[in-house]
């Protein structure tokens, strides 16, 4: 079965912003840090390119990181360098990033590890922009939250979580925002175009029974919608 | 992400400018979400018709997700 993000009502739904709430994230992002030309951007799991256009509309330079090699393709643009990479194994040298954006991606990754790497390559005083889904219900770090399908929402944890796992990695959080707008209006598109979210979610994995599980998963995990920023200390070497 | 919810039968009158409904984009507003959709609307009037099955059905599904519920 494939993962959430590339399944058929998905991908019809949300283009080349492969998220909930497309690029208005990513231009939050951008309006909050400020980004000047010359900056060394990355989007880390960069899919197929929404959120590298938001960011390049700014005049900025962004370098795609993604896994899936279909993706990249998609995103594949003149003057836009595209890399192939596992997250938790940056083919980047150290300190040599100016910011990261990492949206919808995190949950899906081996996410200390790939907190880690961020870290790494972030120069000192660098900016990491996180977004991803967080759950209001009672889960913090464990791995089944009972939803039937490899997703963002599948791994998701609570939000002191999520803040916790940002520090521990050595990285300062400074902005922490919730965007359950953007998640709720795109669960409402999807009931909209599908007759309910269960139908949705049969047109998703195929099966009623797991359709009803994921239902079942979203009433009891109640998820949200996070915006992290965290910086790395310019003190640090 | 446009839909149309246009009735099968589009053999429908505004009564009040004895208009026959057109197909037309509309937008509709909920606690702070826009949905533009299809549906019949008056030329002269602008009043919308909205099936009973998509207010019963999908508008309530959105309703109670929006407000959530």
């Amino acid at each position: 079965m494939k993962p959430l993000y590339l399944s058929r009502p998905v991908r019809e739904s949300l283009g080349t912003c492969l998220r909930p709430g497309g690029a208005h994230l990513t231009r939050r992002a951008v309006e909050l840090l400020g980004l000047k030309p010359g900056a060394v951007i990355v989007d880390a799991g960069c899919g197929a390119g929404g959120g590298m256009d938001i960011i390049a509309r700014d005049g900025l330079q962004v370098i795609g990181l993604d896994l899936d090699f279909g993706l990249l393709f998609e995103a594949c643009k003149d003057g836009v360098p595209l890399l192939q990479a596992d997250l938790a194994y940056l083919p980047l040298a150290s300190g040599s990033v100016d910011t990261v954006f990492c949206e919808c991606a995190w949950n899906l990754t081996e996410k200390s590890k790939v907190l880690s790497e961020f870290h790494r390559i972030l120069r000192p005083g660098g900016s990491l922009v996180l977004s991803d889904i967080y759950l209001r219900g009672n889960s913090s770090r464990q791995v089944d939250n009972g939803w039937p399908i490899r997703s963002c929402f599948s791994y998701a944890t609570d939000l002191a979580s999520v803040e916790n796992m940002v520090a521990e990695s050595g990285l300062e959080v400074v902005v922490v925002e919730d965007h359950i707008h953007h998640l709720k209006q795109t669960a409402a598109e999807f009931v909209f175009a599908h007759g309910s979210l269960q139908e949705f979610w049969r047109a998703v994995i195929g099966d009623e029974h797991m359709a009803k599980r994921a239902c079942t998963a979203s009433a009891t995990t109640r998820p949200s919608l996070f915006l992290l920023i965290a910086k790395r200390s310019k003190e640090e070497k | 992400m446009n839909l149309s919810f246009l009735p099968e039968d589009m053999n429908w009158t505004c009564e009040l400018c004895q208009e026959k409904l057109q197909p037309g984009l509309v937008e509709l507003h909920y606690v702070g979400s826009v949905f533009k959709v299809e549906l019949p609307v008056c030329p002269t009037c602008s009043k919308v018709l909205i099936p009973e099955e998509l207010a019963v059905g999908r508008m309530l599904e959105v309703e109670q997700l929006l407000e959530d519920k």
